[in-house]
């Protein structure tokens, strides 16, 4: 099997990058598939792949012959004017999930650099999961998005159950929502949500990510009233809640559709920003509210 | 805007006693420049009697916004005084409403009716209470510090805000605490009140305290119209360990320094905020 038949060539160009790709480990070739695919939407948006060595190389590496097991890295790093105050490497290490090796997972951690060989320095996040309970031979719509400052990645949006993959890095924002040097966001969202700050000076907070995402959600209900549909941004957590990310909105699946992929227009900071819709997530609490609920990552 | 500060016993041990913190609270009312209407049948603080069983209501009172938007969006409240779990614990019930029949009844939309009660009494000594408002808004925090075993009680209504927290005349938020349970509700001027929710829409961390370095945070509450409104100026959300009870805290909110006084601790049942079971608390507007 090709990997052209398992990742379809972008549909978008620009800042956004998006693929269709089967979330399955079942082959070396799905798994080189959605694997490369994102990777190749990464360099398209306008990250920088360093050159530390033993990186993954996408025509050779296997699929993971086992549950929990990584078959290798990259290192990435952003590339905006606030890179040289406030540089943001992060790996991604690419394998199985830990209790069946066809579903997908990907680990991610954020750093302030690299020591060439695969290893980030300086103050650095913890390391994220990002799993899925499912695998599929379906392909599923994947988008990727940044401008150099910033990536915004929804793989699996819709198609296969449970099969949503979900995270962004951005910078925090000023109040008007321009990026700054202060350090970044980062969410995650699959199997499990998480959250953690880092900062560009100090640590990061918490010093576990949070189990769950900061978001000004209603107690209960799903957010609609009238003719008003809500949905939530994500806030970094500063001790108090930071302005807000624009990398990710809380959505509630009842006003949307459990259904993701669909594209919103949302105007924060005075301006519109495009979001696409992703499934609903395994993990639904999101604060203190069960109603089926998911994420839309910034596509733009 | 006007503040009134006085010591009451939270107690219905007596008729003294159940006499002092309902009037004392009815007269802070007025001194904060709030109306009391003509509906026929209100308490009277001379011969009422202390409540003699459990969850009773020994009378209430109507009062009134006096500000601008009032005529636009009129905004009328209910208070009824009594006993809560115990006989000797005080309560009140607050309805909120856009109109009355001038016997004590609301006409057209209203608010749910909120319980607002101490999980105990106390005999020994007086807690403080800080009442405030500008004619259009009441917040109100009875027995600060109390503690969890009797609770504070906390009620708070205000307009919703514009982007720079001016006041409109689309509604009001209406946020309650005590002992037990805590409630949010939006209460438009138009279209139907929205279901009051058992605990606030804040953005809280869904860990944590709050505390980062060297800053704490606190919350505003968001009026839930579908999405998450302007915030309310009316209390906010903090994590106890952060900061004491019955201390007094400026908040920047709209670019503006506002003044708020902590609860101390209140429910001792459920307390999340944001998910987040970590203990918490508000802290009531009083300027």
């Amino acid at each position: 099997m090709s990997q052209t038949i398992n990742a379809r060539a972008n549909i978008s160009k620009g800042n956004t990058y998006a693929y269709y790709a089967a979330p399955s480990n079942n082959s070396d070739a799905l798994f080189r598939a959605w694997g490369k695919a994102l990777s190749d939407a990464m360099a398209y948006v306008g990250l920088i792949k360093t050159n530390d060595s033993g990186q993954i190389d996408w025509n050779t590496v296997a699929t993971p012959a086992a549950v929990n097991t990584l078959q290798g890295y990259e290192i990435w790093r952003f590339n905006d004017a606030l890179q040289s105050s406030n540089p943001v490497y992060f790996r991604i290490d690419y394998g199985s999930q830990s209790g069946n090796k066809l579903y997908p997972r990907i680990d991610l951690q954020v750093g302030h650099g690299s020591n060439g060989s695969g290893t980030l320095t300086g103050l650095l996040s913890a390391s994220f999961t990002v799993a899925i309970a499912a695998y599929g031979a379906t392909l599923c719509p994947c988008f990727v998005s940044s401008d150099s400052g910033r990536i915004n990645v929804a793989m699996f949006t819709t198609g296969v159950t449970n099969s949503t993959m979900l995270f962004y890095i951005e910078r925090l924002k000023d109040d008007s929502g321009n990026p700054t040097a202060s350090g970044v966001n980062i969410v995650t969202a699959a199997a499990a949500r998480l959250q953690q700050l880092l900062p560009s000076n100090g640590s990061a907070y918490p010093a576990s990510a949070m189990t769950g995402v900061q978001a000004a959600v209603p107690p209960s209900g799903n957010g609609s009233y009238g003719v008003n549909l809500g949905l939530f941004p994500i806030l970094p957590n500063l001790g108090y809640a930071g302005n807000p990310d624009l990398g990710g909105i809380v959505h509630f699946s009842a006003d949307t559709g459990s259904v993701g992929g669909i594209t919103i227009t949302v105007n924060l900071y005075g301006q519109n920003h495009t979001y696409i819709t992703a499934n609903t997530l395994a993990a639904n609490n999101v604060g203190g509210n069960s109603t089926s609920n998911s994420i839309a990552i910034r596509y733009e | 805007m006007a503040t009134s500060t006085y010591a009451a016993y939270p107690s219905n041990s007596s008729d003294a006693r159940f006499r002092a913190w309902g009037k004392a609270l009815s007269d802070a009312l007025a001194a904060v420049g709030l109306v009391k209407t003509d509906d026929v049948g209100q308490i009277d603080w001379a011969t009422v009697t202390r409540p003699l069983s459990v969850t009773l209501s020994m009378g209430y009172e109507v009062w009134r916004f006096n500000d601008a938007l009032h005529s636009s969006d009129p905004i009328f409240f209910r208070i009824s005084y009594g006993s809560g779990a115990a006989t000797t614990s005080p309560c009140i019930w607050v309805t909120v409403g856009h109109a009355t029949d001038h016997a004590g009844n609301f006409i057209g939309m209203t608010s749910r009716e909120f319980t607002i009660r101490c999980g105990g009494y106390r005999d020994a000594n007086t807690y403080n209470c800080y009442i405030s408002s500008d004619g259009g808004r009441i917040n109100i925090l009875l027995f600060a510090n109390v503690g969890s075993g009797v609770s504070a009680l906390v009620f708070s209504i205000e307009r919703l805000k514009d982007t720079s927290g001016n006041p409109l005349a689309t509604g009001v938020n209406i946020i309650t605490g005590d002992s037990t349970a805590r409630y949010q509700q939006l209460l438009p001027a138009l279209g139907s009140p929205r279901a009051a929710m058992a605990t606030y829409q804040c953005g809280a961390p869904p860990s944590g305290d709050g505390t980062y370095g060297t800053t704490v945070g606190v919350f505003p509450i968001l009026p839930n119209i579908g999405y998450a409104g302007n915030p309310d100026l009316g209390a906010l959300c903090y994590f106890t360990a952060n900061i004491a009870g019955e201390i007094t805290v400026v908040a920047q909110l709209y670019g503006t320094n506002h003044t708020y006084i902590t609860a101390g601790a209140m429910a001792t049942g459920s307390t999340a905020i944001g998910g987040n079971t970590t203990d918490n608390s508000l802290a009531v507007r009083y300027e």
